[in-house]
């Protein structure tokens, strides 16, 4: 119990604190993701930071995993509005699948099979995963034109998407 | 408290208040995430229930990550707390401390890192470094290592010592791996829809004996892989080779070990069929021969040859792999009813199953043991795993989306749990979900599902009902049935959402079971009792 305590005293004001100051600042993804390869479905290794740094439009990423049933909801219902989200909006999605090497190769069949009409890549290892500090499968990022994370979300349930709608129009305003 | 300890602690804090001036140097950023998972247990007879070891019954994990970046540098650290850690996890992580620290250095095609790092060669058949907090494994190696990577080829040679909860191994690991994509060699590959990587690893160990057998200090494995796609075509395939490694885990017998993967598939747009195959014997590569835990001191990863199940009662029989012998396979089938059919209807109809079925390795003694002479490429009499799962998934319209399905599992006890005389489990779980969205961003979501087994605890019965309050809050309540024994399994709790935070509390009367990722289970107890867990980033 002694433990504990010096425990929370230690710990409950370091969480005030990052959570004060981060807030007055906004991460860039490409600075958070320097360094990391991820795989396309062609098996080519590819910069993440160089991904994000082509990419002139909005990116929602998402990460994922085959055996995550939010996170496939989640991607459906992205998929059943991507037509709009991809020429309206100027929306990119990225599903980027953890799968480790138990999964991965179920990856490219399952998507397929899923008929899922934007890029997916592969973080075997979770080095992007631990790069934007993911804890959990799913977990959302938009991301503006200046590759700012303009927001982020940890789980899925149904309606979430409307709220990425609202942000993804605040930023096309 | 120990020296160690305390630095890290006074450096968490003069991370803390130099943080704004940091800040506001340009370019310069902060990033971390932070977890904690607590449990206040209640002993419980009904379930066989108990406290905490020594009588306690609060447990606590939690740890916070924080990581500094400027431009190609990076320096992080993790500071990890099991204050004692939960039922089920190791007791040798009781206590806190630095549990991960390095600096990264990136300039144009090359990667400097010193201190804790994660990496996998190939599968990570010879070696894989990763962190699995569920499981309470971080295996990180402690070291250095460099990295080249071009469009064409990707190198790393590393060495260290494998992390074992807040000290290291004393074996040393010094390993190299390369990796080749023809198809940035040759443009014609390109434009024809070919691409063909190959890659290849090398990994020494190097461990004093001490054990007083005559048995070799140091081991070395190798493997290659190459992976072809041709349009929709796919095929990979990766071979590994161990020299001899007397361990606890394969009880001392001397001998070889080998690995031998093979996945093959086609995909369309709306098809996709994979097809995987993986041969393994006495291929458990250990930092520690002494060690008998299966989180701890691993170097390398044999990922089990079958799906993850995720539906409660099909939680209950889990495969873990058996890396002293196995040979396997694994079929995959998805394909999509396209809308607008009578069965599609309007959004498509998404079916998906999949078939595995292991068995030991068919030796010529027939003992299926890892030093014995094997019959290649044979399946062999004694079974130790076969799945069966079939799933629709179907959205009807705006609000509402279904899924149901079954998954049948026949599960070798003896083997896979290590306890002899328990035989095998039959068990036959039909499934199905259903969530429903209602008006101002409320949801319902229900689940039902019924296993019959005539072995072990024998038939169950599962309901949850979630209700989603608004897109940030929902509670659910939840029944698991063991009607055969009448005991109740029951848990409810509340989830609250913002952001990148996500807060749970609930009350768990909870079965005891095989909590496994990635083929590698720990044993939970059962437990009774209220549960807080925090997730958040920054």
């Amino acid at each position: 119990m002694q433990r504990l305590l010096r425990f929370n005293c230690f710990f409950t004001p370091l969480i005030l604190i990052l959570l004060l100051s981060n807030a007055l600042y906004a991460q860039t993804v490409t600075e958070l993701s320097k360094g990391v390869k991820v795989e396309d479905m062609n098996g080519a290794a590819l910069s993440f930071d160089e991904i994000a740094e082509e990419d002139k439009g909005i990116m929602i990423i998402s990460f994922w995993a085959t055996w995550c049933k939010p996170c496939i909801q989640e991607l459906d219902f992205l998929n059943d509005m991507y037509d709009e989200l991809q020429e309206d909006m100027e929306v990119t999605v990225y599903a980027v699948s953890i799968d480790d090497a138990r999964s991965s190769k179920r990856v490219l069949p399952f998507i397929n099979g899923k008929g899922w009409e934007f890029p997916v890549l592969l973080d075997e290892n979770s080095l992007l995963k631990r790069k934007l500090n993911v804890l959990n499968v799913p977990h959302t990022f938009i991301v503006d034109r200046s590759n700012k994370i303009v927001y982020q979300h940890t789980s899925y349930v149904p309606g979430d998407e409307e709220e990425y709608l609202e942000i993804i129009e605040g930023l096309n305003k | 408290m120990s020296g160690f300890k305390l630095k890290g602690i006074f450096f968490l804090i003069f991370l803390c208040f130099v943080q704004t001036p940091f800040a506001q140097i340009k370019d310069a950023r902060i990033s971390g995430d932070f977890y904690l998972t607590s449990q206040y247990y209640y002993e419980d007879e009904t379930i066989n229930a108990e406290l905490l070891p020594g009588d306690e019954t609060l447990g606590v994990n939690s740890a916070l990550q924080l990581n500094y970046l400027w431009k190609g540098l990076s320096a992080g650290f993790r500071y990890e707390a099991y204050l004692p850690p939960l039922l089920g996890f190791e007791r040798q992580l009781d206590g806190d401390g630095i549990g991960n620290v390095f600096i990264n250095y990136d300039h144009k095609n090359f990667s400097f890192t010193v201190g804790n790092f994660y990496e996998q060669f190939g599968s990570g058949m010879v070696l894989r470094s990763y962190y699995e907090p569920q499981l309470g494994l971080d295996n990180s190696v402690f070291g250095a290592r460099i990295k080249f990577s071009s469009d064409i080829i990707r190198l790393t040679a590393l060495a260290g010592k494998n992390r074992r909860y807040f000290e290291r191994d004393d074996s040393s690991i010094t390993g190299f791996d390369f990796d080749l994509s023809w198809n940035e060699v040759f443009k014609g590959f390109k434009e024809n829809g070919v691409s063909l990587d190959i890659g290849g690893s090398l990994v020494h160990k190097d461990e004093d004996n001490e054990t007083g057998l005559v048995i070799p200090s140091s081991t070395t494995a190798y493997s290659f892989r190459s992976d072809l796609r041709i349009k929709g075509f796919s095929f990979g395939v990766e071979y590994g080779y161990k020299e001899r490694e007397p361990h606890s885990l394969n009880q001392f017998r001397d001998g070889n070990g080998s690995g031998l993967f093979i996945s093959t598939g086609y995909t369309k747009k709306g098809f996709g069929f994979n097809v995987n195959w993986k041969y393994i014997k006495n291929m458990f590569f250990r930092s520690d021969r002494e060690s008998l835990s299966n989180v701890t001191s691993g170097i390398n990863y044999l990922p089990p040859n079958s799906n993850v199940n995720t539906y409660r009662l099909t939680t209950l029989y889990p495969y873990a792999t058996q890396g002293n012998g196995e040979n396997g396979i694994n079929a995959d089938l998805f394909f999509n009813i396209k809308k607008g059919t009578p069965l599609g209807g309007k959004y498509g109809t998404k079916i998906a199953t999949d078939i595995s079925y292991i068995t030991a390795l068919k030796t010529e003694d027939g003992s299926g043991l890892p030093n014995a002479e094997v019959v290649e490429l044979a399946f062999s009499d004694s079974l130790f795993y076969v799945n069966w799962n079939f799933e629709v998934t179907k959205r009807v319209n705006r609000q509402l989306r279904y899924a149901a399905g079954w998954s049948y599992i026949k599960y070798n006890q003896d083997v896979i749990e290590g306890i002899p005389g328990s035989g095998f489990v039959n068990s036959f779980t039909l499934f199905t979900e259903v969530s429903y969205r209602l008006p101002e961003r409320r949801f319902i979501r229900t689940e039902l599902q019924h296993m019959s087994a005539n072995q072990h605890f024998g038939n169950w019965l599962f309901a949850l009902v979630e209700y989603g309050w608004s897109p940030k809050l929902s509670t659910y309540i939840s029944d698991e049935w063991n009607y055969d024994n009448s005991i109740h399994y029951y848990s409810v709790g509340a989830n609250y959402r913002k952001g990148p935070l996500s807060v749970g509390l609930s009350y768990v009367r909870e079965r005891s079971g095989l909590i496994c990722v990635g083929g590698i289970c720990r044993f939970v107890p059962a437990s009774n009792g209220f549960r807080v867990q925090v997730n958040t980033s920054f």
